[in-house]
């Protein structure tokens, strides 16, 4: 695998947009993927597009947040922040792209630009998707499916301050998009298909000035959450009160006394499409599945040791 | 102010379609950064060419990074059409400083149909 770094200095590229201009090529003919990793940085670009490569799905690209500086929970200034005024990631032109543990930020107060564009045949895991202007009214997270195959996100979340626009939505293609385990916070939405088949598991939405979920979802949709009666399909938790570890802070991963979402849902680590075992901080979730990106008590990453600690409040604050 | 980090090596695709709309082409501007930015390990030869503006505020050559956009003429649907609405012509640029004529008068050049190296065509 070929990696290439992106930082403010000592690094490959200074920006993401200069780190796609100068790789450019297609990686089919060189039997290779090429990974590009991310130092903690506001990226100085307005929008990166990836287009005019040749990729598949065995050689295709990675966007992945360097060691120590990946995404988290409040976003803010900690890791890599790809911002912007215009669409943070276009990556309609680049299918089958991998994207890990990214924050993209958009400022824009209108409805026309987005965090995330998707092509098809992605893999989105752990990613911050953040409209920070309270007047934003556009899909912050807007998966395509050009390409014909499916694209999975996984663990992501989507934060909009304001009441206005959507967070993940799926306009349609001929692929079908996958919600498996993201936490939709604010905007008038969370969750929204407006064409094509899309599935959503254990996905959690609260917030919202409008619904949670809307429109009809694929078959095998279910152990959703929803803060209003719109959680669809099997096994779903309606109307319910989600206790975070600092939600007027920006923490949305679920506290100890939680109730609405913990242990509530589905095992996909054996689904057919985009098997996944971890959480959004890349903990291993164990036996009993949380809806929503984050899981309380990762059975299979905490100690023995540290799960009786827990047990007996001997921390304060969040287990994570 | 300005320092501009520019395609000096043209990249294909065997698609046409893609390569005209996705593709960087030679003399395309990747971003603009303020005056004495630190750039990184492969923005420089032999893939780009930094071209300093000095007194010019980066803000002012933003425009230089825009796409082509306008209506796809299989879909009907506004697409991008090429990477960068407008080009710098290098051959014609003499030195490696410029001031901000010099940028204008390559651009003009450029959305006049000039074409930089061969491959390029609008």
């Amino acid at each position: 695998m070929a990696l290439v770094t992106v930082g403010p200095s000592g690094r490959d590229y200074t920006s993401l947009f200069a780190a796609e201009a100068g790789e450019q090529q297609d990686l089919t003919a060189l039997a290779e993927t090429m990974a590009f990793e991310m130092d903690a940085m506001a990226d100085p670009a307005d929008g990166a597009k990836f287009d005019g490569w040749t990729v598949s799905t065995t050689y295709y690209v990675i966007l992945r947040g360097a060691s120590g500086v990946q995404a988290d929970l409040p976003y803010g200034d900690s890791g890599y922040r790809l911002t912007g005024s215009a669409t943070c990631l276009n990556l309609i032109g680049l299918q089958f792209t991998r994207v890990q543990d990214l924050c993209l930020i958009t400022s824009d107060s209108g409805g026309a630009r987005k965090a995330l564009l998707g092509g098809g045949g992605e893999i989105f895991d752990r990613c911050v998707f953040v409209a920070s202007h309270t007047s934003y009214s556009g899909n912050l997270v807007e998966p395509q499916n050009h390409a014909s195959q499916d694209t999975v996100f996984r663990n992501c979340v989507s934060v909009i301050v304001g009441t206005s626009g959507q967070g993940f939505v799926h306009q349609g293609g001929s692929g079908t998009a996958r919600f498996y385990n993201c936490t939709a916070i604010g905007g008038a939405n969370g969750f929204d298909r407006d064409f094509g088949a899309a599935q959503i598991i254990n996905c959690l939405a609260d917030g919202q000035s409008g619904t949670g979920f809307t429109s009809t979802w694929e078959t095998g949709s279910g152990f959703n959450a929803s803060w209003d009666a719109t959680a669809p399909g099997d096994d779903s938790r309606q109307s319910q009160t989600f206790t975070f570890v600092d939600g007027s802070g920006g923490d949305y991963r679920l506290a100890s006394g939680d109730a609405g979402a913990r242990t509530f849902g589905s095992d996909l680590s054996g689904i057919s499409v985009g098997p996944f075992s971890d959480d959004f901080d890349a903990i291993a979730r164990g036996a009993t599945w949380d809806i929503g990106a984050d899981q309380f008590v990762a059975a299979g990453g905490a100690s023995p040791l540290l799960a009786v600690l827990q047990a007996h409040g001997a921390f304060i604050g969040s287990a994570h | 102010m300005a320092e501009l980090l520019v395609v000096a090596v043209s990249a294909t695709h065997a698609d046409p379609a893609t390569d005209r709309r996705g593709c960087y082409k030679r003399g395309d501007v990747v971003v603009v950064m303020e005056d004495g930015h630190a750039w990184g390990r492969k923005e420089g030869a032999p893939k780009f060419r930094v071209v300093q503006v000095p007194g010019v505020p980066a803000a002012r050559l933003r425009y230089l990074t825009e796409s082509e956009e306008g209506i796809d003429e299989f879909t009907g649907r506004e697409t991008t059409l090429t990477r960068r609405a407008v080009a710098l012509d290098l051959d014609a640029l003499p030195t490696r400083t410029l001031a901000e004529s010099d940028v204008t008068t390559a651009e003009r050049t450029k959305t006049d149909g000039t074409i930089d190296d061969g491959t390029r065509t609008r």
